[in-house]
């Protein structure tokens, strides 16, 4: 039951935590990748 | 005699004859009402094989069907070829055009937490109530995928459940949909999100990739072989084999995943009462999925200045892209110039990444 | 005065429901476009008549691309 409940609770803060890492990446990408191009033109 | 006593027909049971009108469902499904026919044409038939006496096809070491069954479903290497056709054919710009829209692929994942709760407090054991509970992700490859992992006899149970609900979808979604939001909230016209750039997209399946597979490792057969396919359709050098992924090898693989999933329903596996609560729960899952990511799009709105129209937190079930429509068509019957679809999109491939991670935290945390 | 028809969402070109000179109304049903295997109507934004029209059936557009002047 324990191990239910630990599951419960570390799953759900685990996808948002790797969805919000995501987002990060997303945002740190775009970032980059705007520099990059700016660099270019 | 030796002949007579092995024909087939003296050797059917009743259970049989019933896993046939199962058969025979599914392809009716699939033929005449277009549900999914792509895999419940091939698993109907599939259910019908495994229920014919004395075939040996699914006889372990020697059945045709079974080499099949496990060199792909047990190898695991069916899903993963699946995922490199859906990331050819994936297009990620919605997502990274609007980020904060990824939010609600993961919102819609609570929904398979308490359905795992659920089912775990029905009496399933934790692997089981696991692979049920995924269902609710609407990714049929990542549910096959987790039950040949967790609970192999459940494979053919889940994936007919979840690919049927993925063809109701647009009957499960809207009374939900509709209780959940006010008129207001439907008409809600979304902000255009930025200009994405083609560098931008050739980069993100490499940087996403990266950042899961370090987050949840076990996510990493079905999120490598998914960006790598997307690689392919954004690097645009290799069209060759972006177009051999999405097409003909997700067809090849498609018809023998359909197959061997079929095969394995065979009457003392499914014929069981297991097998109501599986698609109960089942059902319990998608709904709750769709709530969740409505409720968390309305959360959002009290922290947003540009309000989200809370209709695209159902298209966090991953059902790509049936929830997406379903919300377009929704919010049209709102306001008919509201376009909604390819906003809905973002969250629609942040649920299936959400789900990825949701199974690959299952696997690390049951295997 | 010209009013731009704008594509409301990347697609293709499904259907073009009128023909140049047609006069149209407010929210009449211009153009079909198609994304997604989904069909979404475009609208006209205000009454008019077709004077121009860009795009043809089988066309690719990505959003804000002008489908449609009306005048």
């Amino acid at each position: 039951m324990d191990q239910v409940i630990d599951i419960f609770f570390n799953g759900i803060a685990g996808v948002f935590l790797g969805i919000s890492v995501l987002y990060i990446a997303i945002r740190i990408n775009a970032a980059i990748c705007g520099r990059v191009l700016n660099k270019s033109e | 005699m030796v002949f007579f006593e092995n024909m087939g027909l003296f050797n059917l049971t009743w259970e049989m004859l019933v896993m046939w009108i199962v058969g025979f469902l599914l392809i009716y499904f699939a033929v005449a009402k277009n549900y999914e026919p792509l895999l419940l044409l091939p698993i109907g038939f599939g259910v019908l094989l495994a229920n014919l006496p004395m075939t040996g096809l699914m006889m372990v070491d020697e059945g045709l069907i079974w080499r099949v069954y496990q060199l792909g479903i047990k190898w695991e290497v069916f899903p993963p070829l699946i995922f490199l056709g859906l990331g050819a054919l994936t297009d990620f710009g919605p997502l990274l055009s609007q980020p904060k829209l990824i939010f609600l692929g993961a919102a819609a994942q609570v929904g398979v937490y308490i359905t795992f709760f659920t089912a775990f407090e029905i009496g399933f054991d934790m692997q089981e109530a696991a692979t049920i509970a995924i269902i609710g992700g609407a990714d049929g490859p990542t549910t096959i995928f987790l039950a040949a992992h967790l609970a192999p006899h459940m494979i053919g149970a889940c994936a007919v459940a979840a690919y049927s609900y993925m063809a109701l979808v647009p009957i499960i979604q809207p009374p939900i949909m509709k209780l959940l939001t006010s008129e207001t909230e439907r008409k809600i016209r979304m902000t255009k999100g930025r200009k994405v750039t083609a560098l931008e997209k050739v980069c993100f399946p490499v940087v996403a990739a990266l950042v899961i597979i370090l987050i949840v490792p076990a996510s990493a057969p079905l999120i490598s072989m998914f960006m790598l396919g997307n690689l392919f359709r954004e690097s645009k050098v290799v069209d060759r084999l972006s177009d051999t992924a999405q097409n003909s090898l997700m067809n090849i693989v498609t018809i023998f995943l359909g197959l061997s999933v079929g095969a394995t329903m065979s009457a003392d596996t499914f014929l069981k009462k297991d097998v109501i609560f599986i698609f109960c729960l089942g059902l319990f899952a998608f709904m709750i999925s769709t709530a969740s990511g409505i409720l968390m799009a309305k959360g959002m709105n009290l922290a947003l200045k540009n309000k989200i129209n809370p209709l695209i937190g159902a298209a966090g079930v991953s059902a790509v892209p049936m929830a997406a429509r379903v919300v377009q068509k929704v919010g049209a019957e709102a306001d008919k110039k509201n376009y909604l679809l390819m906003f809905a999109m973002g969250p629609n491939i942040a649920g299936v990444i959400g789900t990825v991670i949701a199974a690959g935290i299952f696997l690390t945390m049951l295997k | 005065m010209a009013t731009n028809v704008e594509a409301p969402l990347a697609g293709n070109i499904w259907e073009v429901l009128v023909k140049v000179g047609d006069s149209v109304e407010e929210d009449d049903e211009l153009v079909i476009i198609e994304a997604l295997k989904m069909e979404n109507p475009v609208y006209a934004p205000a009454d008019g008549t077709v004077k121009e029209i860009k795009v043809a059936k089988g066309d690719v557009v990505e959003e804000d691309d002008i489908l449609i002047i009306l005048e």
